[in-house]
C-alpha cells in the first residue's frame, strides 16, 4: 500500500517536474536578491498584502517595498532604533487585511508595535510587561486587535493592543515558553511550546492546557498550525524529525514523521495545498541553506528546492501575486540577503495544490508502450509501471517508534488518503484531457530533453565494471535497451535475456523490465530478478537519478550469487538479495547509488534517506571523503601516536551478530548527518542570533543542562551495551576509555538486535546518538615502540666510529662488539666480532702477495653478504656503521697527476688476463682462509688465468654504475698497513715503475688526512675547481684499480653513503648530534650542496679589511684575534659570542663559562644566554 | 598491567652472518610496547590528526571543533598545551611538521579549502606564517617534501587539485604549483618520496577519488609536475597513500588504503625511473581503511580504519607481512589470516592486547 502511494504519486508529479534542469533533485535558485549588511537584521516580516517587508536588527528597521510587478528588494524607508542591546527577535504584521499596516516586533521583553505605511515607520506602542525576554508571539487570525506573547518567564500573555498596558489574559505554562500560535480555525485555540513538549490552550480556560503533548524530551525548534485543518500542526525537533499531529485522530503520536539529516529549524505549513517548507540547520558551517518544500502527505522525498543562500535563512514568507496563481517566496537569511524565489502553480500542484490540471504520465506510458514496442510479444512478462515493486520502502512513520496500534492505524488511514488521492489523479487525468492544448508544449519538450538525457546515459555507461553482462542493443530513439548474460550456474549454464524499456519521462519515472525468451532460468529466479532491478531502479528514480547503470551493477551482483549459490534456483526473499548486494566488496558504486535498506549508515537510513543519499551526487561535499576519526602515525625514531574515537553506531552496528558488511560510508555529507549532534547544539544557540546574545539560554542554563543530563541518564544502559561491545571487538583502542559514547533510550533493544538485518527502511529507531562532549575531544595516546624499531638508542650513544677518540679500527669493531654483547644483542655481537677480525686481517696483512679482499672469499663477498643480510632485517644502524669501518681510509679524490693516471690506463686489470710475471706472483703461496676450500681445485687447476680475473668472478654490476666515485686506499694512513691491494698489485705490474714512486704519488695531501670536519672537506673542494670531465675519466681508471683492492665495492660507494645518510637521520631525530657529525665524516662524497647559514670572516683588528679565514691578516701580516681572556693572538680554534663580539681560546672561554655568564671583558653582555 | 599496554611481538634479530647457510634462524620475542603518555586533547570536537613533531617533543592535534592544538610533551609524560591555533573556519583534517631545520612550522589543512602554516616565533607564540587559499574544494591532505628538497609541501584538495607550495625566499614568498584535475572528482591524498643521496627527481604520490594512485614526478625540462605513473588496483577511493622512508635502501614502497578496505603495497624493485610497481593486498580489512603510516625504519605499517582500530603489520623475513598487534582471542585468528599466516616464514605468536 505504501508502495504503491510513492509510484502513483511520483507518477502524478511526473510531468511537474519538467522544472527540473538537473537529472536529480529539482532545485531553483533565487529571481532577486539583495543583500542589506547595513541593516544587520535578525527578524523579517512581510505584510498580509504582500507588499512590504520589515527587516529588523539591533540598531535598524528597513522597510522594503515589494511591487508585484518590478519587485526591487532595495530599502525604501530605514528607521533609526534607540540605541539597545537588544536584537528583534521577531517581526509579525497583522494578518487582518484591515489593520495591515501594523506590525509588531519583538525585542527582549516587550513587544513594540509600529504603524508602518509604504514609506515612513513610526512607532505606536509597546506591550511590556513581562518580567523575562519575550520569545514569541503572534497575532491571531480572528481578531486584529489581540496578539499573543510567549516568554521565558513561563507566560503567556493576550494583549489587545488598544489597551497596551496590561495584558488580558495570562496563561501560566509553569515552563519558559519557545513558541506560541494561535489555531488558524479556531480563535480560542493556541499552542505553546515548552522544550520538549507541546501545549495546547483554550484561551477560555486559562487554569491549565486542554492537550499536552510530549515530544520525548527532544527540543522543539518551530511550531506551526495546518493552514487546512483546524486540527493539525506540525513541529519540528532538535531530534532530527518533523511531525505531523492530527488532533482529530490522535492527540499523542504524530501521523507522520519526517526524518532530516539536521534538525529543522523552521517547518510551516505553504499557503498551497499540504506542502510544507522546512530549513534545516546546517552544519559544520557548510552552505546547505537549501529551503526544502514537501508535501506534508508524501514525506519520502522533497518537492523542491530552493538553493542560494549562503547562510541560515532565519526566516521566510509567502505572498500571492495579483491576478495569477503563481507565489513568490521571500526568504531573509543570515547572510544579510533577501532573495525573491518564484513558486508557479505547478509547484504548488505537487504540494497538494489543486490549482491546475496535469496529465498523468501512466496512461501515456502506456499508449507509447503499445505503440513503440512491436516486438513485445517476444518477452514473456512484461511488467507494467503501475505494479507495484515488491519491496518498497515503507511509509516513514512505520520506521520511528511509535506504538504498534498507532502504526496499524497510521497504516489505515493512509490507505484511505491513497485513494483520495487517486480519485485526484483521476480527476487531474481527465481535466487533462478536456485542455489538451495547454500541456502540449511542455510535454514535447520534456520528451526531447528526457531522450537527450537517455542518450546521454547511454554514452555514459561504464561498463569496466560489468563481467556477465553484454549489451545487444541501445536504442535511445526507441528508448529500449537490451541486454544478454549468460553464466554458468551451479549445474548448468544459464543465458539471461532481459529487455528495459525507458517510458518517455524516463529519469522521473521507473523504466519496464522484461525477462526475454530463451532465458534458462526458473520463474521464480525471473520474478526476482525483475523484482530486484525494478526496485533498485525505482531507488534511483524517486530521487530523480539515471538508473540503467545501478541496475546492471544489480543484475551483475543477482549473476554473482546465482553463480555460487545454486543457478537458477530462486532467492530466498529479498532481503537476501540487499544483504548480498551490500556484502558485495568494491561494489562501491552501487552502494552509493542504491540506498537499499539495510544502509550502510543506519542513521541515513532512519533519517531521511532521500535527504541523504540523493544528496551525494549533488552536494558539493559528496567527493570531500568522510572524516578519518581514528588514526596511528607514526612520528619521530620511536613513537606511535594513536587518536580513536568511536563512532558508537558503527560500532554496534557492526557488533550484532550476523556478517552483514557494513562500511562506513565514504563521503562526508553522511558524517555530518550523524556525528554533529554536539556541534549542532551549538549552532542551535548561535543560530538564533537572538536569543543566544540575549543571554536567553545563558538566563536559563540549568534547564539546558537539565535536559542533556536527563538525556545522559536514560541513556546508561546503552552506554553500558555501547562499551560491551566495543570491548568484545577489542582492538588498540578501544578499550572503553577512548569512547564512551552515549546513546538514547529507546535504542537499547535494537543496540542488541540485528539491526543490519532488518528488511526494508524499518531500521532501528535510534533517534540520535550522542557523543559525550566530555569525552568527545578524545585523547590520543603516544606509544613508544622503540622496541620494535630495529635500531636502538643505547646502542648510537655507544658505538665506536672510526675517526672517533679510538683509533684502532679493531679494537673499535671489538669495543662495539661488548657493547652490544652487554647489551645482550648477541647477533649484532657477532657481526662486529666478525668485522673486527677481518679488520685485523685488513690491517696486518704484510704479504704483499695476498690474493686482493675483493676477491678474497673472507672479504667483499662475506662482507657484502653481511651487510644486505643487516638489511634485510632492516637494521640500518649495525650495516651504516659497517660500512664506516670498511670504507677505504682517506680517498685521495682528484689530486692525481694526469701522467701517472695515464700509466694505470695502459695496464688496465679487469678483465684483462695479466702477464705471465703477476700471476706467478699471485699464484704464490697465501694465507688460505678457512671456508675456501670449495674454490681451491680450481683455483690450482686453471693456470694461466686466476678465477677472479676472469670476467664475471667479480660482482657484475661494478664499473657501468652511473655513481662513480673515486676511493683508492692511501698508503699512508694513519692507521698504517690498511691499503691492501692496489699498492700491492701496482707494485707488481712491470709497466707502473717503483713503488716509491707510487707511494709518492698516492700519499695524501696533508690537508686532507687532517681532514676532521665537514666545512674543510668542502673548503677543499671549493679549492680545487678542477674540469669535471677530465676527472671522470681518471676516476674511471682508478675505478677499476680500486674495484680489486677495495673490501667494499667502489661502485657501490654512493649506495653505501645512503645508507649513512639514512642512519644520520635516525641519530639526529634521536638528538644525538655529535654521533650524526662522527658518521658523516665517513661519507665518501661529501654532499654537494655547499653549507647553507652563516659564514664567518674575521675582519682584521689592525687594519679593518676582511682577510678570509686566516688567522693572519693578509694585508698587513698581524694576528687577527686576541682572546679577551688570556690577551694572546687565536691562531686556531676560537669561541666568540655572536651577540657582543668579544671572543678567545676555546678552552679559555669553555672555562670561564662554566661557572659564569656574563662576558669576560665586562661589556655586560650575558654570551652564555645568549647562546640559548 | 595498564589497559594501553600492547604486546607486540617482533623479530627482533635474524641470522645475519652464515653468509653461506641458506637456513635462517629466527628468534622470536614478545615485547611490550609501553604507552608513553596519554593526552586528553580536550577539542570539543573529534580529533581528525595527531602528528608529533621531528623531536617528538611537541604533539598537534586537529579537530571539527576548527582549531589546532599544539601539547608540549615532557620527559616525565606529563604534557601541556601551549598553543591552540585558531584560524581555520572549518574542519582540520590533517597536521604536518616541517623539519625543524626550517623553524617549527606547522602546516594543517582543513574542510574550509585552506591551508595555513603556522609558525612558532617564540616559544608559545604562534603565528601564521602562510595562507594558500588556492583550492576550491576542502584540502584533505598535507604533506611536507622530505627536507633536503627545501621547504615544499603538497596539498592535495577535493577540487581534484594538487599544490605545492615552494618556499623562495626569506621575504616569506611563496610558490604554488598547482596540477588541475589530478584526480577526478577529488585527491584524497599526498606523500612524498623520500630523498635519496644524489638523486636529482622529485616524486610524489598521491591517491584520490577515481581510484587511482598516481605518481608525479618534477620534470625539470618542462619545470612542471607530470604524471609518473598511474597505479591501478583499488575499487573503490583511495583514502591514503604513503611512501615507505628508504634509509637509503634502494627500493620504493607505497602503501595504499581505499574504501574498498584493502591496503594495497605497491613495490618497486627496478632502478630510479623505474615505472613497474607490482601490488599486493597486505589485507582486506572489516571496514574501510583510513590510513597508513610507515614507521622511520620503513618496515613497519601503521592502518586504521572506519573500524577504530589500529593494527601494526611488519614485513618479514620472506618478505610477508604480518600483523604484529592483534586483537583478542575470538578475533585474532580471522584477524591475522592474512597473507603471512599462508607464508612459510616461521609462525609468529600474536598476542593479544590487554583490554580487560
Amino acid at each position: 500500500m505504501a508502495q504503491d502511494t510513492a509510484s502513483t504519486s511520483g507518477a502524478s508529479n511526473s510531468q511537474d517536474r519538467v522544472l527540473s534542469s538537473t537529472l536529480s533533485r529539482q532545485w531553483s535558485s533565487e529571481i532577486i536578491s539583495a543583500e542589506h549588511i547595513d541593516l544587520q537584521a535578525t527578524a523579517m516580516g512581510l505584510d498580509c498584502s504582500g507588499q512590504i517587508v520589515l527587516l529588523g536588527g539591533k540598531k535598524y528597521l528597513g522597510l522594503v517595498k515589494l511591487d508585484y510587478e518590478t519587485p526591487t528588494l532595495e530599502v525604501t524607508s530605514k528607521l533609526n532604533r534607540p540605541t539597545t542591546k537588544w536584537e528583534a527577535c521577531k517581526i509579525s504584521w497583522n494578518p487582518d487585511i484591515g489593520s495591515k499596516e501594523v506590525v509588531g516586533m519583538a525585542w527582549n521583553d516587550r513587544v513594540e508595535l509600529f504603524k508602518v505605511q509604504p514609506h515612513s515607520i513610526a512607532s505606536m506602542d509597546q506591550l511590556r510587561f513581562h518580567s523575562r525576554v519575550i520569545t514569541d508571539f503572534d497575532w491571531s487570525y480572528e481578531d486584529p486587535n489581540v496578539l499573543a506573547s510567549a516568554s521565558l518567564d513561563s507566560l503567556v500573555y493576550q494583549w489587545d493592543i488598544r489597551e497596551p498596558s496590561t495584558p488580558v489574559l495570562t496563561l501560566n505554562g509553569m515552563v519558559p515558553i519557545t513558541h506560541v500560535r494561535w489555531n488558524r480555525h479556531n480563535p480560542h485555540h493556541l499552542a505553546t511550546t515548552h522544550e520538549g513538549e507541546v501545549k495546547i490552550w483554550d484561551n477560555r480556560r486559562l487554569d491549565m492546557p486542554t492537550r499536552f503533548i510530549s515530544m520525548q524530551s527532544s527540543r522543539i525548534l518551530s511550531l506551526d498550525w495546518s493552514r487546512n485543518s483546524a486540527h493539525k500542526f506540525v513541529t519540528s525537533g532538535q531530534d532530527c524529525t518533523v511531525k505531523c499531529f492530527d488532533l482529530a485522530t490522535d492527540h499523542k503520536n504524530p501521523k507522520k514523521v519526517l526524518k532530516t539529516a539536521a534538525p529543522v529549524l523552521r517547518a510551516r505549513y505553504t499557503p498551497f495545498g499540504e506542502g510544507l517548507a522546512t530549513v534545516i540547520i546546517p552544519q559544520l558551517h557548510r552552505n546547505d541553506n537549501t529551503l526544502f518544500l514537501w508535501n506534508s502527505q508524501h514525506l519520502q522525498s522533497p518537492v523542491h528546492c530552493f538553493f542560494g543562500h549562503k547562510d541560515v535563512i532565519l526566516d521566510f514568507d509567502w505572498r500571492r501575486l495579483e491576478g495569477s496563481d503563481d507565489m513568490e517566496m521571500i526568504t531573509w537569511s543570515r547572510d544579510h540577503t533577501l532573495r525573491l524565489w518564484q513558486v508557479p502553480v505547478a509547484l504548488q500542484n505537487q504540494c497538494g495544490g489543486k490549482g491546475c490540471s496535469t496529465k498523468t504520465s501512466v496512461s501515456n506510458e502506456s499508449d507509447c508502450d503499445e505503440k513503440e514496442d512491436d516486438d513485445i510479444n517476444n518477452y514473456e512478462e512484461k511488467h507494467d509501471n503501475s505494479h507495484p515493486p515488491p519491496l518498497e520502502p515503507q511509509d516513514s512513520f512505520e520506521e520511528l517508534d511509535v506504538d504498534k496500534t498507532l502504526t496499524r492505524s497510521g497504516g489505515l488511514e493512509l490507505l484511505k488518503e491513497e485513494e483520495e488521492q487517486q480519485q485526484q489523479l483521476q480527476n487531474n487525468l481527465d481535466t487533462a484531457f478536456i485542455v489538451p492544448s495547454r500541456e502540449s508544449t511542455p510535454l514535447r519538450q520534456l520528451e526531447r530533453k528526457n531522450s537527450s538525457i537517455l542518450a546521454q546515459e547511454f554514452q555514459s555507461l561504464d561498463m569496466s565494471r560489468i563481467k556477465y553482462i553484454t549489451i545487444e542493443n541501445l536504442d535511445w530513439a526507441r528508448r529500449t535497451c537490451r541486454l544478454s548474460a549468460s553464466f554458468l550456474g551451479k549445474i548448468t549454464f544459464h543465458k539471461i535475456f532481459l529487455r528495459i524499456t525507458f517510458q518517455r519521462d524516463y529519469p522521473l519515472s521507473c523504466p519496464m523490465f522484461a525477462i526475454g525468451r530463451g532465458t534458462t532460468l526458473d520463474s521464480a529466479s525471473k520474478a526476482s530478478i525483475v523484482d530486484a532491478m525494478k526496485m533498485t531502479a525505482g531507488q534511483h528514480v524517486r530521487r530523480n537519478l539515471i538508473c540503467l547503470e545501478p541496475c546492471l551493477l544489480q543484475l551483475e551482483a543477482l549473476i554473482d550469487q546465482m553463480r555460487k549459490g545454486g543457478g537458477g534456483e530462486s532467492f530466498t526473499s529479498s532481503s537476501d538479495i540487499l544483504s548480498m548486494r551490500n556484502s558485495l566488496p568494491g561494489q562501491g558504486e552501487a552502494l552509493k547509488n542504491n540506498t537499499p535498506p539495510p544502509n550502510p549508515f543506519p542513521l541515513a537510513v532512519d533519517g531521511n534517506p532521500e535527504m541523504l543519499e540523493g544528496d551525494m551526487g549533488n552536494l558539493p561535499d559528496s567527493n570531500v571523503p568522510y572524516p578519518k576519526l581514528s588514526g596511528a602515525r607514526f612520528c619521530s625514531n620511536d613513537l606511535l601516536v594513536c587518536f580513536c574515537q568511536t563512532d558508537s553506531v558503527s560500532k554496534m552496528v557492526r557488533s550484532s551478530p550476523g556478517n552483514t558488511l557494513i562500511l562506513t560510508p565514504r563521503a562526508l555529507p553522511a558524517f555530518e548527518t550523524s556525528y554533529h549532534l554536539t556541534q549542532q547544539l551549538d549552532i542551535m544557540n548561535g543560530m538564533r542570533p537572538m536569543n543566544a546574545r540575549s543571554g536567553q539560554f545563558r538566563q536559563s542554563p540549568s534547564k539546558y543542562q537539565s535536559s542533556s543530563s536527563n538525556l545522559t541518564c536514560n541513556s546508561s544502559s546503552s552506554s553500558l551495551v555501547g562499551l560491551k561491545h566495543a570491548g568484545e571487538s577489542g582492538s588498540l583502542k578501544t578499550t572503553g576509555r577512548f569512547n564512551i559514547c552515549r546513546v538514547r533510550s529507546g535504542s537499547t533493544e535494537d543496540v542488541k538486535g540485528p539491526l543490519s538485518r532488518r528488511p526494508s527502511n524499518t531500521a532501528a529507531p535510534i533517534k540520535d546518538c550522542k557523543i559525550d562532549k566530555g569525552s568527545v575531544g578524545a585523547k590520543v595516546a603516544v606509544y613508544n615502540i622503540s622496541d620494535l624499531m630495529p635500531f636502538r638508542k643505547s646502542l648510537a650513544q655507544g658505538y665506536f666510529l672510526p675517526h672517533g677518540p679510538l683509533q684502532d679500527r679493531k679494537r673499535c669493531c671489538l669495543e662495539n662488539a661488548k657493547l652490544a654483547a652487554k647489551e645482550s644483542y648477541v647477533q649484532r655481537a657477532t657481526v662486529w666480532n666478525i668485522c673486527g677480525q677481518m679488520m685485523d686481517k685488513i690491517q696486518h696483512k704484510s704479504n704483499k702477495n695476498e690474493i686482493p679482499w675483493a676477491v678474497h672469499p673472507l672479504g667483499r663477498p662475506l662482507l657484502e653478504k653481511m651487510i644486505q643480510n643487516l638489511l634485510v632485517n632492516w637494521d640500518i644502524q649495525t650495516a651504516a656503521l659497517v660500512v664506516c669501518f670498511f670504507k677505504p681510509f682517506n680517498p685521495p679524490k682528484s689530486r692525481i697527476p694526469p701522467a701517472v693516471s695515464v700509466t694505470i690506463h695502459q695496464s688496465p686489470v679487469v678483465p684483462k688476463p695479466l702477464s705471465p710475471r703477476r700471476q706467478a706472483s699471485l699464484m704464490s703461496p697465501l694465507n688460505e682462509p678457512r671456508g675456501r676450500h670449495s674454490r681451491s681445485p680450481s683455483w690450482g687447476q686453471r693456470a694461466n688465468t686466476p678465477w677472479y680475473m676472469r670476467p664475471g668472478a667479480l660482482p657484475a654490476h661494478s664499473s657501468n654504475s652511473p655513481y662513480h666515485t673515486i676511493h683508492i686506499s692511501s698508503t699512508t694512513t694513519n692507521e698504517g698497513a690498511s691499503n691492501t691491494g692496489l699498492a700491492r698489485i701496482f707494485g707488481n705490474t712491470p709497466t707502473l715503475g717503483s713503488q716509491s714512486n707510487l707511494e709518492q704519488y698516492f700519499s695524501p695531501n696533508p690537508r686532507e688526512s687532517r681532514s676532521n670536519s665537514w666545512s674543510e672537506a668542502k673548503e677543499e673542494e671549493v679549492e680545487v675547481p678542477s674540469p669535471a670531465l677530465s676527472e671522470e675519466v681518471k676516476e674511471d681508471v682508478f675505478m677499476e684499480q680500486a674495484e680489486v683492492s677495495d673490501i667494499l665495492d667502489p661502485a657501490k660507494s654512493i649506495y653505501h653513503d645512503r645508507l649513512k645518510l639514512g642512519y644520520a637521520n635516525v641519530l639526529q631525530n634521536w638528538g644525538l648530534l655529535i654521533e650524526r657529525c662522527a658518521l658523516l665524516k665517513n661519507l665518501n662524497k661529501m654532499p654537494s650542496q655547499r653549507h647553507i647559514g652563516l659564514e664567518m670572516t674575521v675582519n682584521c683588528d689592525h687594519c679593518g679589511l676582511d682577510s678570509g679565514f686566516q688567522a693572519q691578516c693578509s694585508y698587513c701580516f698581524k694576528f687577527k684575534m686576541r682572546c679577551s681572556i688570556c690577551q694572546l693572538f687565536v691562531k686556531g680554534l676560537a669561541l666568540n659570542c655572536q651577540a657582543c663580539g668579544h671572543g678567545g681560546h676555546m678552552i679559555h672561554w669553555q672555562q670561564w663559562f662554566q661557572d659564569q655568564r656574563e662576558c669576560p671583558t665586562g661589556c655586560g653582555c650575558a654570551c652564555s644566554d645568549q647562546s640559548q | 598491567k595498564s589497559l594501553h599496554d600492547i604486546r607486540l611481538c617482533n623479530s627482533i634479530e635474524q641470522s645475519t652472518f652464515y653468509a653461506c647457510s641458506s637456513r635462517l634462524y629466527c628468534v622470536v620475542a614478545l615485547i611490550m610496547v609501553s604507552l608513553e603518555s596519554t593526552v586528553d586533547t580536550g577539542h570539543d570536537e573529534m580529533i581528525h590528526d595527531a602528528a608529533m613533531d621531528y623531536y617528538g617533543r611537541k604533539l598537534a592535534t586537529c579537530s571539527s571543533d576548527r582549531s589546532v592544538k599544539i601539547f608540549e610533551m615532557s620527559e616525565n609524560g606529563v604534557q601541556t598545551l601551549v598553543a591552540d591555533l585558531k584560524g581555520h573556519e572549518g574542519p582540520v583534517w590533517q597536521v604536518g611538521w616541517a623539519n625543524p631545520k626550517y623553524g617549527t612550522i606547522l602546516a594543517s589543512c582543513s574542510y574550509d579549502r585552506k591551508v595555513i602554516l603556522w609558525r612558532e616565533d617564540s616559544p608559545g607564540r604562534w603565528n601564521r606564517l602562510y595562507e594558500y587559499t588556492g583550492h576550491d574544494s576542502s584540502v584533505n591532505s598535507v604533506s611536507w617534501a622530505p627536507h633536503e628538497l627545501g621547504l615544499a609541501l603538497a596539498c592535495g584538495s577535493s577540487d581534484g587539485a594538487i599544490s605545492i607550495l615552494t618556499y623562495i625566499d626569506s621575504a616569506n614568498n611563496w610558490k604554488a604549483e598547482k596540477i588541475p584535475n589530478a584526480h577526478t572528482i577529488g585527491c584524497n591524498a599526498v606523500s612524498w618520496a623520500p630523498y635519496l643521496f644524489q638523486q636529482t627527481e622529485r616524486r610524489f604520490v598521491s591517491g584520490g577519488c577515481d581510484n587511482l594512485v598516481k605518481i608525479w614526478k618534477y620534470d625539470h625540462k618542462e619545470s612542471k609536475w607530470v604524471e609518473e605513473c598511474k597505479l591501478e588496483a583499488h575499487s573503490d577511493w583511495v583514502r591514503d597513500v604513503a611512501w615507505a622512508p628508504s634509509l637509503g635502501v634502494n627500493r620504493s614502497v607505497i602503501a595504499s588504503c581505499s574504501q574498498d578496505r584493502r591496503v594495497i603495497i605497491w613495490s618497486n624493485d627496478g632502478g630510479v625511473g623505474s615505472t613497474s610497481w607490482t601490488p599486493r593486498t597486505l589485507n582486506t580489512f572489516d571496514d574501510v581503511v583510513w590510513h597508513v603510516s610507515w614507521s622511520v625504519s620503513g618496515n613497519m605499517l601503521a592502518v586504521s580504519g572506519g573500524d577504530n582500530k589500529v593494527t601494526l603489520w611488519k614485513e618479514t623475513l620472506d618478505s610477508q607481512w604480518v600483523n604484529i598487534s592483534d586483537v583478542s582471542k575470538g578475533q585474532g585468528a580471522s584477524q591475522s589470516s592474512g597473507p603471512a599466516q599462508t607464508g612459510t616464514g616461521p609462525p609468529l605468536p600474536v598476542a593479544a592486547v590487554g583490554s580487560s
